[in-house]
């Protein structure tokens, strides 16, 4: 799947993330380390078991560095650990780094290495092995699709058996939350004797590859040495290859799968009718992901800014997060939820009241009076875009504008967004804890993921006011300028963010979601007899 | 007229040719019929059957009995635009082909081979591929996929006929080509290309809604009656109506024609009437 | 007959060409390539870097080259290797015809046994219940989507026969019965029409042959009808039947594909259509012309066959 660099991608830096958890609250609070007393039924955690994850597609790879696809990360993060992780509330926490400190105002960082680490094989971790798995993370041999993430890092020393020192270039918040994402630790005797890692593995984690059958299973089982044994209580993790999603959902409902993620929110109400008739539980997690609708600023009539707000006044945000997504998430502008006080509540902005004679007064004054014909790109895989440039083109009917849905195959549709050839396109994007990290890329002239070839003096400015500005205060209000501004002429119409849900049986116990790596916590769950 | 009167004279006959019509005008006539516009949204959301909206609504709230009447319309218009040309240049081809052996034999069924080589809906789907989600562009590549078939069949009895007597007797007397083609060869094979064109436009019919299964048919939001079930599959445990219509309506649009070929390809051989005593 | 076998074969090699070529310029016509699918729209690389990429998986070169460099390795028996998972083509190649021929064997074998024989009851019984019978389950069979069919399957066996079928593939060597009970549903959605199409065709052949005039003649000479029919008739009625079974083939493969995606099953169809949406063009590729040498001997045994029924088509 395409889609995996985008989700991680944004994700990187985030240091809160609103989660909600509120229907599995049914669930036992209970951490698995220390069982609480059940007042009921013994519901604490209980050792064996095989969980069944259905996925869409087989694992490519178990080589963490040269990961492309999105069904390979899952089992991953059952296998390998890095230095430090994210708990369901987004937090950091040690993993094999039991403790790390900042210094020199961001530009060293300590990483003290967990003691009696053991690799799959039994050896134990050094922290060379740590400092081999930087450095060839960002090899340009390797050409590793998470080497961008670590260019700042200068230097990696490896200061004793178990202190890392990484030196920056330059400080970067981000950079923790880098680590915590893609720093997978691997063996470094292990990597060199081996060409090909794609189908063997040697890493830390609370399990080791135990089978692989391909194109149908890949199965992990429990390593009985790993560090942290007394808090992982499966035995084996199963994950099955089931393409296509009604398979899926009949697996669950079967229960020859017991854990699936849905990334898509239309299964929003199948998965609450399934719960209400008790054959399943779920847990839902916010998206840090924006879906948007977003102009070819180049091409005409798209060039002029007074368009550009006509649109926005005749989109019916509402009603398309109601259709497009089934009503499973929010509506939003360039900022989502989950960058907490920097979000300018959409109630600021008056282009988010439809108003369909504004819409034709901006229209007219534009010289487009009689509207005008163009083409939505749409992604023929990912339905809430498809079925969002469904909906906008009835709403844009009633101001006289004819828009064409152009369903589009992915491959089609990467390659037009890359090439810049389409009149506008529907897609989604997403944005970390840092408005800067939201807006840089995307909007700034000449921006890596500016597809719009938007180009504006003024928040060309703004952006680069609101990236040193060292006062808090200022730099908010540098950006609820430019989100305002964003709405009033900028190159997209955001739409709304949505929700991404992990369904399980019953059995389950103890899973938290959570959106970086869901299936991370599969470790710290158990299945109730 | 004969055939017509034989026709309803057999039960499945009558049976297929008005279900048959009754399909045709529903969608001819899909603007008068439809209650809606196929595109028009409500804030009726995924609303179930009622007397209001007799199959339901979608999740935009638009009519699913309005879409599927004016998906079999859309669906119709694959079918017979695809089968109809495959058929006209398929059979050309093949029966000259077989007829005059040669060059041109080999040019045609080599051409033909190379189609035949994919299986049919791969063929289909890596020109959709290619040619982007269109209805003319389904059309082309449903009629590419149904070609050769048409070639191969109508190839295959002209070399078995051209064996008979009554040709090698008919070209002894010094007949054109032309005639011989027309009186004796088209004549014997009408029965075969009859037969796979019924096949082939219900067929077109299931080809288009396996495409547009797999994301590659007409354009949103025109309704295709494969694109409602692909629209529908994902809701099927929340909104069942919404994919179960327009399946139910496929089989009985591919069920008419089938019956219909059927009884017109019996009555139309002659040789069976002759059996037949009729 | 042995000449007519090695002159067809000869005779296929221009087609197998054709093919590749085809399969060739049609998969580089498609827009877009592996690096682009793989970056997707976020992607912050540079264009330095993007080249770098591209060139890395060949895709730098000019397309002849590309071509003649495909021809050349797999002349050599060297499939390449997949641009999307970096694993040989020919392992994941082999891994897929493994699976869609046990699914298009099990649905012909059953379908075509069936069809046959119903349709010959249907021909001589014209008219009768049986017949009847007959022909309203083919026309049924023939009018369902067997996508649609997949699914309904799906949702009514998860509904009410949980333990009937399950939802992902095991390979049979690993478990035969699991590997049969997960071929079971696809199995059927996919030769439900296979049999109606043969059962359709073996009537309608019948019944024109037993119109014609040797049959009368083989009646007349006082033969027994059991015999006329089986010795006569059928052998003729069996040519367009054999046609048809043999070009069934590859719409069984193409119905494979859909079949595959609704049931899981990791066969070519999915694999080709995975790699035409990965622009793995190795891939697609070998697979698509692999499947193309099957089918020239598939039709090849079609033409054969006819010869072996009708001695009166003389093989040229």
């Amino acid at each position: 799947m395409p889609s995996l660099f985008k989700r991680l991608a944004a994700v990187i830096a985030l240091v809160s993330l609103v989660t909600l958890t509120g229907c599995t609250s049914k669930a036992p609070e209970t951490k698995p380390a220390a069982p609480a007393p059940a007042p009921a039924a013994p519901t604490g955690p209980v050792k064996g078991g095989t969980l069944v994850i259905g996925q869409s597609a087989d694992v490519l790879t178990l080589d963490p560095a040269l990961t492309t696809d999105e069904a390979s990360r899952p089992v991953q993060s059952l296998l390998f650990n890095s230095l430090v992780k994210y708990n369901d509330k987004m937090e950091i926490l040690p993993d094999l780094a039991e403790s790390y400190n900042i210094q020199d105002n961001g530009l060293t960082y300590i990483f003290k290495l967990r003691k009696g680490v053991k690799f799959h094989n039994g050896d134990a971790l050094k922290a060379s092995d740590v400092k081999f798995s930087i450095e060839r993370m960002s090899d340009p041999v390797l050409k590793s699709r998470w080497a961008s993430f670590f260019t700042d890092v200068k230097e990696v020393k490896a200061v004793d058996d178990t202190t890392i020192q990484l030196t920056l270039a330059k400080p970067n918040a981000a950079f923790i939350n880098a680590v915590a994402s893609y720093m997978f630790i691997q063996q470094e005797s292990f990597v060199k004797a081996n060409p090909s890692l794609q189908r063997i593995e040697n890493g830390t984690g609370p399990f080791k590859f135990k089978e692989w059958v391909p194109n149908s299973s890949i199965t992990v089982t429990r390593f009985a040495d790993g560090f942290e044994q007394d808090k992982v209580f499966i035995d084996n993790v199963t994950f099955k290859v089931m393409p296509e999603v009604a398979s899926r959902l009949a697996a669950l409902r079967t229960g020859e799968v017991q854990f699936l993620e849905f990334l898509e929110p239309q299964f929003g109400p199948q998965l609450e009718q399934m719960k209400t008739a008790g054959n399943i539980d779920f847990t839902k997690v916010f998206s840090n992901m924006y879906h948007m609708f977003g102009f070819n600023t180049k091409r005409a009539p798209f060039d002029n800014a007074k368009v550009r707000q006509a649109i926005q006044y005749a989109v019916d945000r509402d009603t398309l997060l109601k259709t497009a997504a089934l009503g499973q998430g929010a509506v939003v502008g360039i900022l989502t939820p989950a960058l907490g006080n920097w979000v300018l509540p959409v109630d600021k902005y008056p282009e988010y009241k439809r108003d369909v004679a504004k819409a034709k007064a901006l229209l007219k004054e534009a010289g487009y009076e009689k509207g005008f014909e163009f083409k939505i790109m749409a992604p023929s895989n990912y339905p809430v875009d498809l079925n969002s440039a469904i909906a906008l083109a009835e709403q844009l009917k009633e101001v006289g504008i004819t828009a064409v849905v152009d369903k589009t195959e992915w491959g089609t549709y990467v390659d037009n967004w890359v090439k810049r050839n389409f009149d506008t396109f529907v897609g989604n994007n997403g944005n970390g804890t840092d408005p800067d990290l939201a807006m840089y890329a995307a909007l700034s002239t000449g921006g890596s993921t500016n597809a719009f070839q938007y180009s504006d003096k003024e928040i060309d400015d703004l952006l680069a006011k609101g990236r040193i500005s060292a006062d808090p205060a200022a730099r908010k209000q540098v950006y609820d300028t430019i989100q305002q501004k964003l709405v009033e002429k900028g190159p997209m119409v955001y739409t709304f963010a949505t929700y991404a849900y992990y369904a399980y049986s019953p059995k389950l116990q103890g899973y938290k979601g959570q959106v970086v790596s869901p299936f991370r916590n599969i470790a710290y769950a158990w299945i109730k007899n | 007229m004969k055939i017509l009167v034989r026709l309803l004279r057999s039960p499945a006959g009558a049976a297929g040719l008005i279900l048959t019509l009754l399909v045709l005008l529903g969608g001819l006539l899909a603007p008068l019929l439809a209650p809606h516009p196929y595109a028009a949204m409500s804030s009726q959301v995924m609303a179930a059957p009622s007397g209001a909206a007799w199959f339901g609504t979608d999740q935009f709230g638009r009519d699913v009995l309005s879409r599927t009447i004016y998906g079999v319309r859309i669906s119709l218009e694959v079918a017979a635009a695809s089968a109809g040309a495959a058929a006209l240049v398929g059979t050309l081809l093949g029966v000259t082909a077989g007829y005059f052996g040669g060059w041109w034999d080999a040019l045609v069924m080599r051409l033909m081979g190379i189609l035949m080589a994919f299986p049919s809906l791969l063929l289909a789907i890596g020109i959709m591929t290619m040619l982007g989600t269109s209805l003319v562009n389904v059309v082309v590549a449903i009629g590419l996929v149904y070609l050769p078939v048409f070639a191969r069949v109508a190839r295959a009895p002209v070399l078995a006929l051209k064996e008979e007597d009554m040709i090698t007797a008919a070209l002894a007397l010094g007949a054109s080509n032309p005639r011989i083609l027309w009186k004796y060869v088209l004549p014997n094979m009408i029965s075969p290309v009859v037969v796979q064109a019924s096949l082939a436009i219900s067929n077109a019919v299931l080809t288009e809604a396996a495409l547009s299964y797999l994301g590659l048919g007409v354009r949103p939001p025109m309704p295709s009656l494969g694109a409602l079930i692909q629209e529908g599959q994902s809701m099927m445990m929340v909104a069942p109506w919404m994919a179960i219509f327009p399946g139910l309506v496929i089989m009985l649009m591919v069920f008419a024609f089938n019956l219909l070929g059927d009884t017109v390809r019996d009555q139309l051989d002659p040789r069976l009437r002759r059996m037949l005593g009729s | 007959m042995l000449t007519f076998t090695v002159k067809r074969l000869l005779w296929s090699i221009p087609t197998l060409l054709g093919v590749s070529i085809a399969t060739f310029l049609m998969i580089h016509l498609i827009p877009g390539n592996v690096v682009q699918v793989m970056l997707g729209t976020n992607s912050n690389l540079s264009p330095v870097q993007i080249a770098e990429l591209e060139a890395r998986y060949g895709l730098n070169r000019p397309l002849y080259v590309q071509y003649l460099s495909w021809l050349g390795d797999m002349l050599r028996g060297n499939l390449g290797f997949s641009l999307h998972s970096g694993l040989p083509a020919a392992t994941l190649i082999k891994g897929a015809f493994g699976v869609t021929l046990e699914l298009t064997v099990i649905a012909m074998t059953v379908s075509v046994t069936l069809a046959v024989t119903m349709g010959i009851i249907a021909a001589v019984r014209r008219g009768g219940w049986l017949d009847l019978l007959a022909r309203s389950l083919a026309i049924v069979g023939l009018s369902i989507p067997h996508f649609w069919l997949g699914t309904m399957l799906i949702l009514a066996a998860s509904l009410y026969l949980p333990g009937l079928s399950t939802f992902s593939y095991v390979p049979f060597a690993k478990s035969p019965s699991l590997n049969l009970q997960a071929m079971l549903l696809p199995a059927f959605s996919l030769g439900l029409s296979l049999a109606a199409i043969v059962m359709r065709q073996t009537r309608a052949a019948m019944l024109e042959v037993l119109g014609m005039q040797y049959v009368q003649t083989a009646r007349a000479k006082g033969l027994t009808e059991r015999a006329v029919i089986l010795r006569h008739a059928l052998r003729n009625a069996l040519i367009p039947v054999v046609t048809i079974v043999g070009l069934q083939f590859g719409y069984l493969l193409g119905g494979a594909v859909v079949i595959e995606n609704v049931f899981a099953l990791p066969g070519v169809g999915r694999v080709v259509v995975d790699a035409i949406n990965q622009r793995d063009y190795p891939l697609v590729q070998g697979t698509v012309f692999l499947i193309a040498a099957l089918f020239v001997v598939i039709n090849l045994l079609v033409d054969l066959s006819y010869g072996l029924i009708n001695p009166r088509i003389r093989f040229q």
